[in-house]
């Protein structure tokens, strides 16, 4: 037989048990080995200065640009080519048969192909 | 001047050079990162998440805009570092979640007892013992890393939502059904975990 278990009871439960089990952040905070140790690191951290995040941003803004352009072209020639080989040829012959209607009354029979 | 005009006063002078003052800022908000990271992850590595914290906000802080204060921006760096930190386990914690046939049987005892609390001293009884601890702590490695972050800030921080969105960076409603699918799974887990079935 499946329990039956009061899920909201079930989850204040746990959710005392987790606030019990919170750890002081003081005391973790006061140890001044760790700041120590922090300061240390960032002082040997290579520090991006702001005119060389610039000139990094500018770099990334020409060259997403370009790589947006190229994905683009790619985009359209594929484009054109299946226009050209498939939706194409259908007007073209459209077309001719129009002009032909409109000289002749007459649309072109398979003959005068 | 308000504290947090000072601390883009401050930033101004790391930027300009005086790495020293980035100090003032460490201090300043040590207090608020060691209690969010002291919520989220083991003891033993809370300082070298904390160091992360600073460390990744000292690298990004030409990116602060100061559109937000600087405590709430590196909140929620902490954040992102506590999500990060459960990630890069996830695959080591999947391995240890199977409790064994005596630890299964102890787990549904006392999640049974735990679910029929009524007065203080049933709580105060039931969360005082080591299976306690322990279910919590399936029932949250369980979770993917952002809906854990979510039930840890929403449901057992009593963060509220506006916060909790402000700390993840997303959308109100976002965070709102974000929390409500991870409250979910979270009762899946806990069913699952009831009825013997695999987590």
């Amino acid at each position: 037989m499946k329990k039956q278990v009061n899920m909201d009871v079930l989850e204040k439960t746990l959710k005392m048990t987790y606030q019990n089990s919170l750890k002081s952040a003081e005391a973790f905070s006061e140890s001044s080995d760790w700041q120590k140790k922090l300061m240390r690191h960032i002082h040997a951290q290579s520090f991006v200065k702001p005119e060389e995040a610039e000139e990094q941003r500018f770099l990334n803004i020409a060259f997403g640009t370009l790589g947006f352009s190229f994905i683009m072209l790619l985009f359209f020639s594929f484009a054109q080519f299946y226009y050209l080989t498939n939706a194409a040829d259908a007007n073209i012959f459209k077309n001719m048969e129009d002009t032909y209607y409109s000289y002749n009354n007459v649309y072109p029979s398979v003959g005068d192909y | 001047m308000k504290p947090e005009d000072d601390d883009i006063a401050i930033i101004g002078n790391v930027l300009n050079g005086n790495i020293e003052d980035y100090e003032v800022l460490v201090e300043r908000y040590k207090l608020r990162i060691f209690s969010i990271l002291g919520k989220r992850l083991p003891v033993h590595d809370i300082e070298e998440a904390a160091n992360e914290t600073f460390i990744r906000a000292f690298n990004n802080l030409v990116t602060y805009a100061g559109k937000k204060p600087f405590g709430n921006w590196i909140s929620s760096i902490a954040f992102r570092v506590s999500c990060d930190y459960w990630r890069k386990r996830e695959k080591d914690i999947s391995l240890n979640l199977v409790p064994s046939f005596e630890e299964k049987d102890k787990y549904i005892e006392w999640l049974d007892n735990a679910g029929k609390c009524h007065s203080i001293e049933d709580f105060e009884r039931e969360c005082g013992r080591k299976e306690a601890k322990e279910v919590l702590d399936i029932i949250l490695s369980s979770l993917p890393p952002e809906d854990r972050a979510l039930i840890e800030l929403i449901y057992l921080d009593d963060c509220p939502l506006a916060e909790a969105a402000g700390l993840m960076g997303w959308g109100l409603s976002k965070t709102k059904v974000r929390s409500m699918r991870a409250k979910m799974k979270m009762r899946r887990i806990i069913n699952k975990l009831i009825h013997g079935g695999a987590l």
